[in-house]
């Protein structure tokens, strides 16, 4: 399995574009305030200016559409064909259009006509309506809703569909946006750190979330290819709905299957791009799968959560392309935000950024529903 | 794409209620339990969760909850850890998971009108690349009575709304080969998005494409072909199978 990235695309809260992304990520500059990652306004004005005709449209489609366009401009794709695909994941699709209107019409504030034009939104497919039109694209199109899981997802079931002749190229990737739902909801499970996380630290305040997008757009042979997707594995907990398995059984499975698929021995691996959410059981049951993996001393293990926060469906995508700079940059950044490591998480933290040999990078994520799945990125063509 | 059919299940007609006396089942959804029912009847007695992944197709996903959230959260002021939980688009195979002790890879996919063949798809997939030799292709909807009102101007005036589950084992031909299987058939391609000018009338919902697929097997005269699937925006889907 070797399908290549040729052009990478993101919006998050440190800025828009992938290269914002990769400096903010290697100078220490965290978008994170009161403890969410939230795309400030002035940026998605420049985005509305940018993109004219997206501006109407959702907050989630906004921030994919601009990632998509920076991706294909990267690739050199100057438009998508009939013959191409597009695997996008999101937690909560175009929720911004629909939340309020829900509970306006069950307060019988509005009737049922608007409500019925909000509601369509519900469904997340009903992305593609505003996308496809914005892209002039009629192909095929899949959507994955694996929760945190799904990014990563995305980005491998596209790469299969490049590799099993599906489509000829395909955008995958992820977005998501801040909401009521989410927030009170990871609020109500006190997940939320009021702060910016700390990963993998002692003491962790919990997660931030936030919001952006990220592609990557995948082919066979690429002029110039900025990594490839060599390898991935999906896992199921069967063990809780919110909660890792605590021995991280299923994550572990998932990081195996992506090395022995990519037939990359552990030892090959530089990085291990961990989910790292800075909650303390999600830490905890990664860094002991990590570790079981992979043994000491391992590859170097970070998260960078701490400067663009935790998008659920958008995450897996979102480091994806911070992987991809990695490789290109022969870096490995550290986590933000880690002050004292947990003892009882025994990996190998990079405290500053570490320029090294880079050849191999395992992205991995966690889910809620006990989704774990993970991919292998190496350097340059086959 | 050449996928075999080993068995079907389906929600329809079953008794779903009588799970809530299970203590697992106390806080589950009703799309969680006409998934169950429908995994249930279709996994049998087969021995394959080891080599097993699971596909749920979904367009709207557990909105009865979310809206239950988000209602205690507006009326109430707090917000009930449960019900975010369920409220999520993959929290009806998070549960199911735990339920059957899925431990193989789960992908949860939603695509409006065409969730159903989007779950084959992607089915289809995990299986071609070998991720495993079997596969759950599930699709759940249910609807939710307080909202309907909102919903029913959003499709065809002859459509009447439903809900449920069905379920399809799937296996490569190694998978057939290796339990010894007879397949009840064989699903060889699926097109999407054509073109059309009739609208769907009677019982629909978005991701009922996989009951239909299940009644064209179960209809004996039928050899296979092309089922066309039409969809409330005038355009159809075509799922090419093939009775074994």
């Amino acid at each position: 399995m070797a399908v290549a990235i040729s052009g990478v695309g993101s919006v998050s809260c440190v800025g828009i574009g992938a290269p914002t992304l990769w400096q903010s990520t290697l100078e220490n500059h965290s978008g994170i305030v009161d403890g969410l990652g939230r795309i400030a306004a002035s940026e998605v004005e420049v985005l509305q200016k940018k993109f004219p005709e997206a501006r109407e449209k959702s907050r989630s489609a906004l921030f994919a559409y601009a990632a998509i366009c920076e991706a294909m401009r990267q690739a050199g794709w100057a438009s998508l064909n009939e013959d191409d695909g597009l695997v996008l994941a999101t937690t909560t699709g175009q929720i911004s259009f629909w939340e309020n209107e829900l509970i306006q019409f069950l307060h019988k504030e509005i009737s049922a006509e608007p409500f019925a034009k909000a509601i369509r939104y519900q469904s997340l497919g009903s992305i593609f309506e505003d996308l496809g039109p914005l892209l002039g694209f009629r192909g095929r199109t899949m959507l994955v809703s694996s929760a945190c899981s799904a990014g990563t997802q995305a980005i491998a079931l596209g790469s299969q569909w490049v590799e099993q002749g599906t489509v000829r190229r395909c955008i995958a990737g992820g977005t998501e946006v801040l909401s009521r739902l989410t927030l009170e909801g990871f609020r109500s499970l006190q997940l939320l750190a009021p702060t910016v996380c700390k990963p993998f630290n002692e003491n962790r305040p919990g997660i931030n979330l936030s919001e952006g997008a990220a592609f990557v757009c995948l082919e066979a042979q690429p002029a110039r290819p900025l990594a490839r997707v060599s390898g991935f594995g999906f896992s199921t907990d069967a063990y809780h709905m919110a909660s890792p398995h605590p021995e991280g059984k299923g994550c572990y499975e998932a990081m195996k299957a992506a090395l022995d698929r990519a037939r990359v021995k552990p030892e090959d691996v530089a990085w291990v791009h961990a989910h790292g959410t800075g909650s303390v059981a999600n830490d905890a049951a990664e860094g002991l799968a990590i570790n079981q993996l992979f043994g000491k001393p391992g590859p170097w293990v970070s998260s960078t959560k701490g400067i663009h926060g935790h998008a659920l469906g958008a995450s897996g995508a979102l480091e994806t392309v911070l992987c991809v700079q990695a490789l290109q940059s022969q870096q490995v950044p550290p986590t933000y935000g880690l002050e004292k490591p947990d003892p009882a998480i025994q990996v190998r933290h990079p405290h500053e950024v570490i320029p090294c040999e880079v050849r191999h990078i395992l992205k991995n994520t966690l889910g809620f529903g006990g989704n774990n799945a993970a991919i292998v990125l190496s350097k340059g063509a086959r | 794409m050449k996928i075999a059919v080993l068995s079907y299940g389906s929600s329809s007609g079953k008794d779903w209620a009588s799970l809530t006396a299970r203590p697992a089942f106390r806080k589950a959804t009703r799309c969680m339990m006409f998934s169950y029912i429908a995994a249930e009847e279709a996994l049998g007695d087969r021995h394959i969760l080891q080599d097993l992944s699971v596909v749920l197709g979904t367009s709207y996903g557990e909105l009865e909850v979310t809206k239950e959230f988000l209602l205690t959260l507006a009326d109430l002021g707090h917000a009930r850890p449960m019900l975010f939980q369920n409220s999520l688009h993959n929290a009806t195979l998070g549960f199911l998971g735990v339920q059957l002790g899925v431990t193989g890879p789960s992908v949860t996919v939603s695509k409006r009108y065409f969730t159903a063949e989007s779950c084959l798809e992607s089915a289809a997939i995990l299986l071609q690349s070998g991720a495993s030799q079997f596969c759950l292709a599930l699709t759940a909807e249910a609807q939710v009575p307080a909202l309907l009102e909102g919903f029913v101007p959003n499709y065809p005036k002859d459509v009447v709304l439903s809900e449920g589950a069905a379920a399809l084992l799937l296996a490569t031909e190694t998978g057939v080969k290796k339990i010894g299987a007879q397949p009840l058939a064989w699903i060889e391609g699926i097109e999407f998005n054509l073109a059309g000018d009739t609208l769907p009338n009677g019982k629909y919902h978005d991701s009922d494409g996989l009951e239909n697929l299940i009644q064209a097997i179960q209809t004996p005269d039928e050899q296979g072909g092309a089922l066309v699937l039409v969809k409330p925006d005038r355009t159809s889907s075509r799922i090419r199978w093939r009775r074994v």
